[in-house]
């Protein structure tokens, strides 16, 4: 260095200025020097010229100048159009962020990919919640639509109304403008050569008022439709009307058989109308207010709150109205209330409203892990750009300029996230939806509405405060003299320490999602592993109900068909159930002889299943003791059942179950004793709570049913066998439908949609946090080796081995793994335990899935360090001092 | 060496500022560096040339006293410095003048005009 300059430097030292200041003055001086130095020498000879700045620089004055620090925060040229530049500062600012951010492509990329993952998986289940939950009813004012219920006197839960205390409750209400009652039912329609059963809803006409919805052809339900001596009617909905009268409009007047009788076609519904439940047709509910009180059917109540009605105050008259009922009953004790609540909340059970918010708060998760990686690749750039932005600090930029300029590139960062988030949004709900076809209620619409685009909109701002927010506030503390003194990389210690607790925050979020994700995965390999216990393959199911209410007739309908199907090509043996194994199990009480009733009153209930003989052999369940149900066990024989393992376990503790009654009521009624002729293998229920049950098998021949399941073994494609089913069951009865046609295997995996579409959700995101945590644990250490370098450097200079090297490195890794992911462990064990309904055969503390995310994150942590680890150990320590 | 001749006042490069009295010529300094900012940005080097080259030589500015002004005004909130880089050059901190710093150099320019006419009025010395 010139010694001119040397001198320059310590006589503004003099000054005591600030190290920004300092550098900044002498800059300044030391280039007013040197052209007066230049055109001197020109003039009066180097020597002179330099004995003349040397003097300069000598003066007295110059040594006792008073000089302040400048202001802080100097309302520079720069800096002032900075923060108030508005609109156009703001566009410079945008451009700058655009042109760094493509100055660093790798680094841009990886971040849009992350948010993008982050904000489209979140808009995913946003867009799940917003269509189901939140956006209510497609109808007029549709949240003023309640679904009145009574409250059952002992456990609060819901349940259906006596006809009487509903007629009351029409009667005296005055909370709502309109009021209805419904009853779902299936309902066989023919009429022509093509019999169906279909999905109705019997309603009062006020149940129809209530969405405010007219009819596209004739008329609804009306008032006079429900008196029991009137003619019978029936209201199409749109789609039975389009696909079985081809949108004729001259159905109107027509007469269609609905359960055998004639019943007249008096309008149809427009398109998608579905209230209150999914119905291809509504049908009157005719209530005989004439019958005596307590009997009748028990039925739903719907209504439309008039307006300026709040539900408080319509279930407080509702109350007032229940206590009249008792007293005028003279009940005591009886409790009961009716309530009124949303429609949605009402449909959708307190259960789902559960699983979607734990989903919610899962993806949340993923969302905050997505940004606080960006944070840190943000933060790890700025670090690097410190030189950049100590010149700018110089330039005059105040930290308020550096602060919004580094939140701006956040902003454009998160704008293009949410561009391809959106995306990921599209393929996820299209994905989503195809998985949950037809699970969900009629005025669930999971699509992209206006509100979901909004809601994208505010994750991404939401994403780029979250993600800018911490880089910022790095960058606006950071001063030119940081950099200058104490690093290349200035300030970036202190963001070292802030990534570091980024990257402990982001891997505790990510262990908690992992564990859910393995516990999900695992409860989903556990639901797939299943040998449930009977064939699945080549058998194909389809049921039928009788319309006529004679059990003789019905018997002997079921023979004939028994017969029919047996002989059908391609069969190898038929049944004929109750209900399919599996899935469709029906409860009872069930008491062995001479055990006592227990104190709480409720008898032990059993899984049941009414089946013929052939069942066995259809569905290849091995009898392990005793007998199976044969064709001897019909009426007028000795009542039979068979029963499960788990049965035998329950109630005789290694006494022979053969030859021992069971009472199958609620009151010892002496019908309803069977005796125990065999013991089968354990079949599996597809309950995820109780897979494993007691269950008994009844002869159906021996029972009164109006309706059967059949269940096709086969040798060839069941599906093939579809079609002659059909004939064989329209040749006996031309009005009689075959419904509910399916592969058993289908039947029993859409039992388990719950668990495969929300587990495999859960798992997703929980590789997703995988990933973007790995991301950011190999960001952090990279950047921790990178400005070490020199350190590290030395350190082998000095003779420290690589190994020694690779230890430093790598326990900074470690020590990040050790805090974040015992605390993420805990708060997803926690998580696990709220999302209970979708684990299957694991517990919320199982040890193979803790073990496994510990190696997964282990091992990813491993990758992490062990690059920026070996990239270290080459470090050249010649080379970093010579940097310096 | 200092000269007095007629109504001129000679001094050498060097030393010139030092002959007028402490409150003029502090007054003094201040209005030259507004008046050469008034419409043009220019930095410290250039704003001396200037003024020792306007002047033909008589007034001019050692770093001791012309970057302490600088510095004293831009705290005053008259000029404002900004770093401006061009290509190929070195970057150099220019002054412009602020809008108080236009407020300033109107009543210095006033005070100014007073003054001479007042310092003429009584010493019979004319400009010119």
């Amino acid at each position: 260095m010139d010694e001119w300059r040397r001198h320059l430097r310590v006589v503004v030292a003099a000054w005591k200025l600030p190290p920004e200041d300092h550098t900044a003055i002498v800059e300044e001086l030391e280039m007013h020097l040197e052209l007066q130095l230049t055109e001197l020498s020109v003039r009066i000879g180097p020597d002179d010229a330099l004995a003349h700045v040397l003097a300069e620089i000598d003066d007295p004055a110059l040594r006792s100048a008073h000089v302040q620090p400048r202001h802080r925060p100097a309302p520079s040229v720069e800096a002032s159009r900075h923060v108030r530049g508005g609109w156009h500062g703001l566009v410079r600012d945008m451009r700058y962020a655009w042109r760094t951010l493509a100055r660093t492509p790798g680094t841009t990329i990886l971040a849009t990919v992350a948010l993008a993952l982050g904000i489209g998986l979140t808009t995913v289940m946003f867009s799940i919640i917003y269509g189901t939950l939140m956006r209510g009813l497609p109808y007029d004012e549709g949240n003023r639509i309640a679904i009145v219920e009574r409250s059952a006197a002992v456990n609060g839960m819901e349940e259906t109304m006596p006809m009487h205390e509903f007629l009351t409750f029409r009667e005296a209400q005055r909370s709502f403008e309109s009021f209805g009652a419904y009853l779902p039912a299936t309902v066989n329609v023919s009429g022509d050569d093509h019999p169906e059963r279909l999905s109705a809803t019997r309603v009062t006409a006020g149940a129809m008022t209530v969405p405010r919805v007219r009819p596209l052809l004739g008329r609804s339900i009306q008032p006079a439709d429900e008196d029991p001596a009137s003619e019978l009617v029936v209201v199409l909905s749109f789609a039975l009307w389009r696909d079985r009268f081809s949108a004729d409009s001259s159905v109107i007047g027509q007469s269609i058989r609905v359960n055998k009788l004639p019943s007249r076609i008096v309008g149809v519904m427009p398109d998608g109308f579905d209230f209150p439940l999914a119905s291809k047709l509504w049908l009157p509910l005719r209530l005989n207010a004439n019958l005596p009180w307590g009997s009748g059917p028990s039925i739903n109540g719907a209504g439309r709150l008039h307006a300026g009605v709040s539900f408080d105050q319509a279930n407080a008259e509702l109350a007032r109205i229940a206590t009249r009922i008792d007293a005028e009953h003279h009940r005591t004790n009886y409790n009961a209330r009716a309530i009124a609540q949303p429609f949605v909340r009402a449909v959708l059970r307190s259960q789902v409203y559960t699983l979607l918010y734990a989903m919610f708060a899962a993806v949340a998760l993923v969302f905050l892990v997505a940004c606080t990686n960006v944070a840190n690749l943000l933060l790890a750039r700025a670090a690097q750009r410190s030189k950049e932005i100590a010149v700018r600090r110089a330039l005059g930029a105040s930290s308020a300029a550096i602060a919004r300029q580094l939140l701006v590139e956040a902003f454009v960062l998160s704008a293009l996230a949410a561009v391809v988030g959106a995306l990921v949004a599209r393929g996820g709900i299209g994905v989503f939806r195809t998985a949950t076809e037809g699970q969900f209620p009629f005025f669930a619409d999971i699509s992209l509405h206006p509100q979901v685009f909004a809601f994208i909109a505010l994750a991404a701002c939401v994403a780029s405060l979250v993600s800018g927010v911490l880089p910022a506030l790095a960058g606006a503390r950071s001063t030119v003299g940081d950099v200058l003194k104490d690093h290349p990389l200035g300030s970036s210690s202190r963001n070292r320490g802030l990534s570091r607790g980024l990257v402990v925050f982001e891997l505790a979020l990510s262990s908690a999602l992992l564990i859910v994700a393995a516990l999900t995965t695992k409860s989903l390999l556990n639901l797939r592993a299943i040998a449930p216990g009977f064939r699945t393959q080549h058998v194909l199911t389809a049921r039928v109900t009788l319309a006529w209410r004679d059990s003789v007739r019905n018997a002997r309908l079921f023979e004939r068909l028994s017969s029919e199907i047996d002989h059908l090509p391609g069969v190898t043996t038929a049944a004929l159930t109750s209900g399919l194994p599996g899935t469709g199990w029906e409860q009872s009480p069930a008491l062995v002889e001479g055990r006592e009733v227990p104190q709480s009153g409720r008898r032990p209930i059993v899984r049941s299943l009414a089946v013929t003989p052939e069942f066995f052999a259809a569905f290849d369940v091995p009898i392990t003791r005793g007998r199976a149900i044969t064709s001897d066990d019909r009426r007028g024989a000795l009542p039979v059942v068979v029963v499960n393992q788990r049965f035998v376990d329950d109630n005789f503790h290694g006494q022979d179950p053969i030859g021992r009654r069971v009472n199958l009521s609620d009151n010892d009624s002496s019908a309803d004793w069977v005796t125990i002729v065999g013991v089968f293998a354990p079949l599996y229920a597809a309950s995820m709570q109780n897979p494993w049950p007691a269950e008994i098998l009844t002869a159906f021949r021996q029972e009164t049913h109006a309706s059967a399941t059949i269940a096709i073994y086969t040798t060839g494609d069941p599906g093939l066998v579809t079609p002659s089913l059909r004939t064989a069951v329209t040749s006996i009865d031309r009005d009689l439908p075959v419904y509910s046609v399916a592969m058993m295997q289908d039947v029993l995996e859409q039992s388990t949609w719950p668990a495969r579409v929300f587990g495999g959700l859960f798992a997703v995101f929980g590789i997703v946090a995988l990933i973007l945590a790995s991301i950011g644990l190999y960001a952090v250490l990279a950047f921790a080796v990178r400005q070490r370098e020199r350190e590290l450097g030395i350190r082998m200079a000095l003779g420290a081995a690589r190994a020694d090297i690779m230890r430093l490195v790598v326990r900074d890794g470690v020590v990040q793994l050790a805090v974040g992911v015992p605390i993420g462990l805990m708060l997803g064990i926690g998580a696990a335990g709220v999302a209970r309904a979708v684990l299957f055969g694991v517990q919320p503390t199982d040890p193979a899935s803790i073990v496994v995310v510990v190696a997964v994150l282990a091992g990813t942590g491993a990758v992490a360090c062990l690059a920026p680890a070996l990239r270290a150990t080459r470090a050249d320590p010649l080379r970093s001092l010579r940097a310096e | 060496m200092p000269q007095a001749s007629g109504s001129r006042i000679y001094v050498t490069t060097t030393y010139v500022l030092a002959m007028l009295p402490p409150d003029l010529k502090k007054g003094s300094a201040e209005f030259l560096v507004l008046s050469l900012l008034e419409h043009e940005r220019r930095h410290g080097y250039e704003l001396n040339k200037l003024i020792e080259s306007r002047s033909r030589g008589v007034l001019t500015f050692h770093i001791a006293s012309l970057y302490p002004l600088l510095y004293r005004m831009e705290d005053r909130g008259w000029i404002a410095g900004r770093w401006v880089e061009r290509a190929g050059e070195r970057r150099r901190r220019f002054y412009s003048i602020t809008a108080a710093g236009k407020r300033a150099l109107e009543d210095l320019r006033t005070g100014w005009v007073a003054f001479a006419e007042a310092v003429s009025r009584v010493t019979g010395v004319r400009y010119g």
